[in-house]
C-alpha cells in the first residue's frame, strides 16, 4: 500500500490553526477582562492573519504549480481549497465586522460569540481542504456545532430556539447518513481519501461499483443538507429567519461555501469514479432532479414571503440551486463557475442583509417589506445600495449576478444540461418579481405613519456595505479579475 | 462609441447634481449632451452610407467570448439618430413639464441612463452586450414608468412590464447563449455574415422562438401586447421617449438586425406575420374602446409595431423598405403627438379627448405641432408619414389578407390622429377642466421641431435617402438595396388604397361620437385574451408557489424527517434496484443459537416498546434496554471493549435523556396527526430499516481488504510502542483526527456553556414572547 508521506507539507495547516488560536485568545481574553469592545477586533485580525496566510500559500501554490497535501492526504493545498477559504475567510470577515457593529443591541458582546464564529471558520476551511471522508465529516462537524449554537442565539425568541434545536436535530440526522455513506464508499473502495476512492475505482477488477453508488447517494443527501438542496432545505427559512441577522448572513456566506467546497470536490470524485454507463449515470441525474427542485422550490418559496429577511432565506434556497447547477457542469468549468457565483453572492448576501439589519427594530425584529417604503427618498444612499443588490441577486446585468449566472448557465451548457439551465432560466424571471418588489416599495411606495425611521448605521456596518456593493458592481463589470485570476491554475481536479 | 455611451452613462450621473445647481433651466443645459450625440451620429452618416460601419472592440470577459464590440451600420444609425436626437427634445421637454417636481433629478438620472442603455442596445455587435442593454434598457424603463406615481395600480402596471420585458429578455439570453453555441461566436456581425449555419441547425426553430419572444414582449406585440398601454401611467416626456422611438422599437429592432442571420425561412415568415398581424388587428380594434389620448396613442403604438414586425416578416426589398421609411416617419409623429397630448394635460387638466374642445385659440402652437404630427400619422400627404404608409401598402401588395388588414389599420390610425391632434383644439367653446393657456417654449420646441422635420422629410424625402434610409435598409437585407423615395408616386394601385384608407378614416372619425359610447357600453369591462391570461397565470402562479411550500414546508419536525427519510429511501431503494448495488448480499443465518436470538427479540421488543409507549419513563427505559441489548451481542461476538463503550454511552444516554425528557411538556412526547400520518411515518421508518439492512448486508458480503489490518498488526508495536492496536491509531496513527475530535467536543462544549449561561434566571414567561416576524402572506 502506497501512502503518501504522514506529515507532508504541513505549512497548509496555517491557516486552520491560525482560526483556532485566535478563537482561544478571543475566549481567553473574553472570560478574563471586561473589556468586550475589542473581541470583535480580536477575531478579524485573526480572521485577516488567516487571509492573509491563505493568499500567500494560494501565490506559492500557483508558482510551483502543484497541489500539496499534509497528514497523510487527509489535508490538501490546491486550487479549490485556496479559493475556496478565500471566500470563506472573507465572508467571515465581513460577517465579523457585522456582528460588532450591531453587538450591544443583539446582545452579541458574550465572550463566546465570536470564538465560535472563528471555529465555524475554521470548520468551514478544513471542509474544502479535507483530503479524505473522514477530515471532510470533522471539519462538517466542527463548523455545524458552532453554527447550531451562534442559530439559537438570540435572546428572548421562542423561534431562534426552536429553529436551532431543529436545526440540530435534523442536522444530527444528515450527519448519519453523510457518515453511513463514508462507511458503505469505505466498504465498496476499501479507501476514505479522494484520491484512493478514484484510484480503488478505476482498477480493472473493481467490482462494487452499484455499492459505491449508494455510498455516494449517502454522502450527497447528508451534503445536500448542509447547502440546502430541495427536499432538504426545509430548515432553512426557520433557522435564517431565526437566527440573529449577523449570523444569518455568516450562514449564508460561510457555510454554503464551505458546504459547496466539499460538494465539489466530493461530487467530482465520486461522479469520476462511478465512471460512464448505467450506473455512472445515476448520480448526475439525481444531482439534477434535486436542483431543478432546489430552484423551483426556492424562487416559488420566496415569491410568496411578505418578510425580506424570510424572502432572503427563501432566495438563498434558489441561489444554492444555481450554485448546484455548477456542481454538476463539474469539470474545472464547473468549479470556476461556482467560485465565482459563491465569491459575488459573499459580498452581495453580506451587504444585503448589513441594509436589513439598519432597518429592523433594536431587538433584530421586524423585516416586513412595508418597513421600506419611501426608502429611496429618506434615505437615498441605502436604498441606492439595496437596490443594486436586488437587482445584482436577480441577475440583471452589468452586475455580478449577471455575470455569475451567465457562467454558471454557459458550464451547464457545455456539459449538456441545455434543459436544467431553461428550467433555471425560467425560474430566474420569478425571482424578478420578488426582488423588484424589495425596489419598487423603496422608490415607488410612500411611507405610512407607522414605518419606522431607519436608524443611523454605524460606521462599521456601512463599511461592510460599501465593500459588498463596490464588489458587485466591480466584479459585475470586469468579471475578469477572479475568472482570470482562477483560470491561470488549472489544476483543480488534477493530482489525485 | 465606447468613449460616447460612457459619455451619456456619466452625463446621467451628474444630471442630478446640475438639475438641483440649475433648477428650471437644467433641460436646456441637460440637452446639450443628447444633442451632441446626435451631432456625432450625423458625423458618422458619410461613412456609414459609402458602407464602411464603424467598428470598435474591446475585451470584457474573454472567459465567456463576450468583449464589448460595438458596430454602427445603416440600421444602428437610423436608431442612433432617432434616440439622441428625439432624446434632445425630450429633456428639454421634460424641464418644462416636470418643472418644480422635486423628483426632477431623479428623472433626468434615470432618462439619461436609458438613453445610454438603447444607444447601447443598437450599437452592439455582441449579443450579450446586447442583452446587457436591453436588460438596463428593462430596468430604467420600469422606474421611469414607475416614476412620479404612488398607487397601487400603478405600481403593478410598473411591475408587469418589467415582468413581460425581463421574462422575455431572459427567455431572449437562451436564445442568445444557444445562437452563439451553434455559431461559436457571439458577435453579431459574424452571425449575419454565416446565416447557412444557423438556419441549418437543428435548434434553429427553439432559437428563433426564443429570441422572438424577447422582441415580442419588448415590442408589445400580440399577445404581450398589453403591457404597453398599462405603462402611460409614466409621465409624457417618458410616454413619448420610451413609445415612439426607444423602448418598444428595441424589440423591432432586434428583428430587424438579425434578419439577415435567421430571416428568409418559412418559420420567419409565418412567424412574424402571424404575430404581427394578430398584434395590428387586436390594438386596432382595442383602439376603438379608448377615449385617453395618451392610450390611444398608445394603441396606435402597438398597431404601428405591429406592422413593422409584419413587415420584416415578409422581408421582401420593398417590404423592407417601407419598414425602414415608416419606423422613421412614426417616430417622428409619435412623439410630438404624445408631447402634445402631455401639454393639453398640464395645461388644460385632462386626456379624455371627450372633455376637451376649442383649445386651439389659447394654445396655438401646440395646436400646430399636434396638426402637422397627426396629418403624419394619418398617413396623409405631404409629409413622411403619407411615404411610409405608401410603402407599406406596396411593400405588402403580393398578399391581399395582411393588405386589407393594414387598410383598417390605417383608418383607425387616422381616427386616432383626428382624436388627438384636432378634436381637442377645434372649434369655437372652450371645454376643459381648467383655464387652458399655451405651454412654454420648452414644451413647444420638441413638438414643433420633430412634426417640422416629418414635413420637411415629407416634401424633399431626397434628404434622408441616400445617406439613412438606403444604408438602413441595406442592413435589414443583408445587401446594398438602392431605391429612391417620392412624395408623388403617380397614380398607383397603392394611391387608391390610401384614398380608400382616408375615406374610411374619415367616416369612422365623424360618427365616433355616436358609436364608440355604445361600443365602450357593451365592452368596455370585458377583461378576455392575454390579459385576462396573464392575470389568471399570475394567481396560478401564486398559488402553485402556495401549494408547494405548504407540501415541502412546515413547522413539524416529524414531517421533515419523514421527507428527507422517505427522499432517502426512495433515491437509494429505487436506485438499488433499478441499477443493481445489492448483489454482494448475503444471507447466511448459519450456525446461530437460540439465545443468539433472544437477544435479538429483545431489543425488537425494546423498540416496539419505545414506539407504542406514551409513558415517558417507559420510552426512556426502553431505549436503555436497546442499546444494552446491542452491547451484549458485542460481547456475544467478542468485542469486549466495543461492548464496555456502548454501556457507558448509553448509560449517560439514558440519564441525559430521563433528565431533559422530564422537563418537557408531556405533550411533546405525542405525535399530532391521525392514524394516516402514524402509518405513513412507519411505514417510511421500515422502509429506511429495510434499506439499511440490505445495505450493511451487502457490504459485509463484499471481499474484506485486509491490508490496514495487517499494516497496524505489523507497526503497532514496532512504530509506536502500543500493544493494544485500538489505541495505538486512536492517538497514535489517526492523532491529529482525534485532535480535532477534541475540537469537536470542546465546541460543542463551549456552544451548550454559553447557551445555558445566556439562559440560566430567566423567566419562562420571556421566552413565550413570538415575535411578528415574516411568515408567509
Amino acid at each position: 500500500m502506497n501512502l503518501p508521506p504522514i506529515m507532508g507539507d504541513l505549512v497548509v495547516l496555517v491557516p486552520v490553526v491560525t482560526l483556532v488560536v485566535f478563537a482561544a485568545l478571543t475566549l481567553l481574553f473574553g472570560v478574563f477582562t471586561r473589556e468586550r469592545a475589542a473581541l470583535g477586533g480580536l477575531a478579524l485580525t485573526g480572521v485577516i492573519a488567516a487571509l492573509v496566510f491563505t493568499v500567500f500559500l494560494w501565490l506559492q501554490a500557483r508558482a510551483g504549480g502543484v497541489a500539496v497535501t499534509a497528514l497523510g492526504g487527509a489535508f490538501r493545498g490546491d486550487a479549490l481549497s485556496y479559493a475556496f477559504s478565500f471566500i470563506i475567510l472573507i465572508g467571515a470577515g465581513l460577517a465579523v465586522v457585522l456582528a460588532d457593529g450591531h453587538r450591544v443591541r443583539l446582545q452579541l458582546d458574550q465572550p463566546e460569540f465570536h470564538p465560535l464564529l472563528l471555529l465555524a471558520a475554521a470548520g468551514g476551511l478544513v471542509l474544502v481542504s479535507a483530503g479524505d471522508l473522514v477530515t471532510l465529516l470533522l471539519g462538517l462537524e466542527i463548523m455545524s456545532l458552532a453554527v447550531y449554537v451562534l442559530a439559537a442565539w438570540r435572546e428572548r425568541s421562542r423561534v431562534s430556539e426552536e429553529a436551532g434545536m431543529k436545526y440540530f436535530l435534523l442536522g444530527a440526522f444528515a450527519s448519519a447518513v453523510l457518515v453511513y455513506g463514508i462507511a458503505l464508499t469505505f466498504g465498496a473502495t476499501g479507501r476514505f481519501d479522494f484520491a484512493g476512492i478514484a484510484a480503488a475505482a478505476a482498477a480493472p477488477d473493481f467490482a462494487a461499483r452499484g455499492l459505491l453508488l449508494l455510498g455516494a447517494l449517502f454522502v450527497l443527501v447528508g451534503l445536500a443538507f448542509k447547502v440546502a438542496f430541495a427536499p432538504f432545505h426545509q430548515w432553512l427559512p426557520d433557522v435564517y429567519t431565526g437566527a440573529p441577522t449577523p449570523v444569518t448572513a455568516f450562514m449564508s456566506v460561510v457555510v454554503k461555501t464551505a458546504a459547496f467546497g466539499a460538494l465539489l470536490r466530493t461530487t467530482g470524485t465520486l461522479v469520476d469514479a462511478l465512471g460512464v454507463g448505467p450506473i455512472g449515470e445515476v448520480l448526475p441525474a439525481v444531482l439534477a432532479v434535486s436542483i431543478g427542485l432546489t430552484m423551483v422550490v426556492g424562487n416559488f418559496g420566496a415569491l410568496l414571503q411578505s418578510g425580506v429577511k424570510r424572502m432572503l432565506a427563501y432566495s438563498a434556497v434558489a441561489h444554492a440551486g444555481y450554485v448546484g447547477l455548477a456542481v454538476l457542469a463539474g469539470g474545472d468549468a464547473g468549479v470556476q463557475a461556482a467560485s465565482y457565483y459563491l465569491f459575488t453572492y459573499t459580498f452581495a448576501s453580506v451587504a444585503a442583509f448589513a441594509v436589513l439589519l439598519s432597518l429592523m427594530d433594536d431587538d433584530d425584529r421586524g423585516d416586513r417589506l412595508e418597513r421600506l417604503a419611501g426608502l429611496g427618498r429618506r434615505r437615498p444612499w441605502l436604498a441606492a445600495a439595496l437596490a443594486v443588490i436586488m437587482l445584482s441577486l436577480a441577475g440583471f446585468p452589468p452586475f455580478a449576478g449577471f455575470i455569475g449566472k451567465a457562467v454558471v448557465f454557459q458550464a451547464a451548457i457545455a456539459a449538456g444540461h441545455a434543459a436544467l439551465a431553461v428550467l433555471g432560466i425560467s425560474t430566474a424571471v420569478v425571482a424578478v418579481v420578488f426582488y423588484a418588489r424589495v425596489v419598487m416599495t423603496m422608490y415607488l411606495r410612500e411611507p405610512d405613519a407607522h414605518t419606522p425611521v431607519a436608524r443611523p448605521i454605524p460606521r462599521r456596518t456601512a463599511v461592510v456595505m460599501a465593500i459588498g456593493l463596490a464588489a458587485t458592481v466591480v466584479f459585475g463589470l470586469f468579471p475578469g479579475l477572479w475568472l482570470d485570476w482562477i483560470a491561470r491554475a488549472p489544476w483543480w481536479s488534477a493530482g489525485f | 462609441m465606447l468613449i460616447a455611451l460612457l459619455l451619456a452613462f456619466g452625463a446621467a450621473l451628474v444630471a442630478p447634481w446640475v438639475t438641483g445647481r440649475l433648477g428650471r433651466s437644467a433641460g436646456w443645459l441637460l440637452a446639450l449632451l443628447p444633442a451632441g450625440l446626435t451631432l456625432y451620429f450625423l458625423s458618422l452618416g458619410p461613412r456609414v452610407a459609402a458602407g464602411e460601419p464603424l467598428v470598435q472592440r474591446v475585451s470584457w470577459v474573454p472567459q465567456l467570448g463576450v468583449e464589448l464590440a460595438f458596430r454602427v451600420d445603416g440600421l444602428a444609425l437610423l436608431f442612433g439618430l432617432l434616440i439622441a436626437g428625439i432624446g434632445t427634445f425630450v429633456a428639454v421637454y421634460a424641464g418644462g413639464y416636470l418643472a418644480g417636481d422635486r423628483q426632477l433629478p431623479r428623472f433626468y438620472l434615470l432618462l439619461f441612463s436609458f438613453m445610454a442603455a438603447m444607444l447601447g442596445v443598437v450599437t452592439s455587435d455582441d449579443l450579450i452586450l446586447l442583452f446587457v442593454f436591453w436588460e438596463l434598457t428593462s430596468i430604467t424603463s420600469f422606474f421611469l414608468i414607475g416614476f412620479q406615481h404612488e398607487s397601487e395600480e400603478s405600481r403593478a402596471n410598473a411591475l408587469q412590464g418589467l415582468f413581460v420585458t425581463a421574462g422575455g429578455g431572459l427567455a431572449m439570453l437562451a436564445g442568445f447563449v444557444l445562437l452563439g453555441s451553434m455559431a461559436g461566436t457571439y458577435r453579431i456581425s459574424e452571425l449575419l455574415a454565416s446565416p447557412a449555419v444557423l438556419v441549418e441547425h437543428p435548434a434553429y426553430p427553439l432559437a428563433l422562438a426564443l429570441v422572438a419572444l424577447g422582441a415580442f414582449t419588448k415590442s408589445a406585440q400580440w399577445p404581450f401586447h398589453f403591457w404597453l398601454p398599462n405603462a402611460m401611467a409614466a409621465p409624457a416626456p417618458v410616454s413619448s421617449y420610451l413609445h415612439s422611438a426607444t423602448m418598444v422599437k428595441a424589440g423591432v429592432y432586434l428583428l430587424a438586425r438579425l434578419a439577415p442571420a435567421l430571416g428568409g425561412t418559412p418559420q420567419w415568415f409565418w412567424l412574424l406575420t402571424l404575430v404581427g398581424g394578430a398584434t395590428v388587428l387586436a390594438a386596432t380594434l382595442l383602439t376603438l374602446l379608448q377615449r385617453d389620448s395618451k392610450r390611444l396613442l398608445a394603441y396606435s403604438t402597438i398597431v404601428a409595431l405591429g406592422t413593422m414586425v409584419l413587415l420584416i416578416g415578409v422581408g421582401t426589398p420593398a417590404a423592407i423598405k417601407a419598414m425602414v421609411v415608416f419606423l422613421f416617419a412614426h417616430a417622428l409623429y409619435k412623439a410630438p403627438l404624445f408631447m402634445a397630448a402631455g401639454s393639453v394635460d398640464h395645461e388644460a387638466g385632462s386626456r379624455d379627448v371627450t372633455r376637451l374642445a376649442g383649445l386651439g385659440r389659447s394654445m396655438p402652437w401646440t395646436w400646430l405641432a399636434a396638426g402637422l404630427a397627426g396629418i403624419s400619422a394619418a398617413g396623409l400627404p405631404p409629409m413622411l408619414g403619407f411615404i411610409g404608409k405608401e410603402l407599406a401598402y406596396e411593400g405588402l401588395m403580393g398578399a391581399p389578407w395582411l393588405l386589407a388588414g393594414l387598410i383598417a389599420a390605417g383608418a383607425v390610425l387616422l381616427l386616432v390622429a383626428v382624436q388627438v391632434a384636432w378634436v381637442p383644439f377645434a372649434g369655437r367653446t372652450v371645454r376643459a377642466p381648467k383655464a387652458p393657456h399655451e405651454a412654454p417654449p420648452s414644451m413647444l420646441v420638441g413638438p414643433l421641431a420633430l412634426a417640422a422635420l416629418g414635413l420637411t422629410f415629407g416634401l424633399v424625402p431626397g434628404l434622408v435617402q441616400d445617406g439613412l434610409m438606403r444604408p438602413a435598409a441595406a442592413a435589414v437585407l443583408g445587401a446594398p438595396y438602392a431605391f429612391d423615395l417620392y412624395l408623388w408616386h403617380g397614380l398607383t394601385l397603392a394611391l387608391g388604397l390610401s384614398l380608400l384608407t382616408v375615406s374610411l378614416g374619415v367616416a369612422l372619425a365623424a360618427t365616433w361620437r355616436r358609436w364608440q359610447p355604445l361600443l365602450l357600453a357593451r365592452f368596455g369591462g370585458v377583461r378576455v385574451g392575454p390579459v385576462a391570461v396573464y392575470e389568471g397565470g399570475w394567481r396560478w402562479l401564486l398559488r402553485f408557489a402556495a401549494l408547494q411550500t405548504r407540501f415541502v414546508q412546515s413547522d413539524d419536525l416529524r414531517h421533515h424527517l419523514t421527507i428527507i427519510v422517505a427522499f432517502t429511501v426512495a433515491l437509494t431503494g429505487g436506485v438499488a434496484l433499478w441499477r443493481g448495488g445489492l448483489e454482494s448480499m448475503v444471507w447466511a443465518p448459519s450456525g446461530a443459537y437460540l439465545h443468539e436470538f433472544l437477544y435479538f427479540a429483545v431489543i425488537l421488543l425494546a423498540t416496539a416498546t419505545v414506539v407504542r409507549s406514551h409513558s415517558r419513563l417507559v420510552v426512556i427505559t426502553s431505549l436503555g434496554v436497546v442499546g444494552f441489548g446491542v452491547a451484549f451481542v458485542f460481547v456475544l461476538f467478542a468485542a469486549p471493549d466495543l461492548a464496555i463503550t456502548q454501556f457507558l454511552v448509553d448509560t449517560l444516554v439514558v440519564i441525559i435523556a430521563a433528565l431533559v425528557l422530564i422537563r418537557l411538556p408531556s405533550s411533546a412526547l405525542r405525535g399530532e396527526g391521525g392514524r394516516d400520518i402514524r402509518w405513513l411515518s412507519g411505514a417510511v421508518a421500515i422502509a429506511g430499516g429495510a434499506l439499511i439492512t440490505g445495505l450493511l448486508l451487502a457490504v459485509t458480503g463484499l471481499p474484506f481488504d485486509g491490508a490496514l489490518t495487517r499494516f497496524f498488526e505489523a507497526n503497532s508495536y514496532p512504530a509506536a510502542n502500543g500493544r493494544n492496536i485500538v489505541n495505538v491509531i486512536l492517538v497514535d496513527f489517526r492523532a491529529v483526527d482525534t485532535l480535532a475530535e477534541v475540537v469537536v467536543l470542546a465546541v460543542a462544549a463551549g456552544g451548550v456553556g454559553a447557551l445555558l449561561r445566556r439562559r440560566l434566571g430567566r423567566g419562562d414567561a420571556d421566552a413565550a414572547r413570538r415575535e411578528p416576524d415574516g411568515g408567509a402572506q
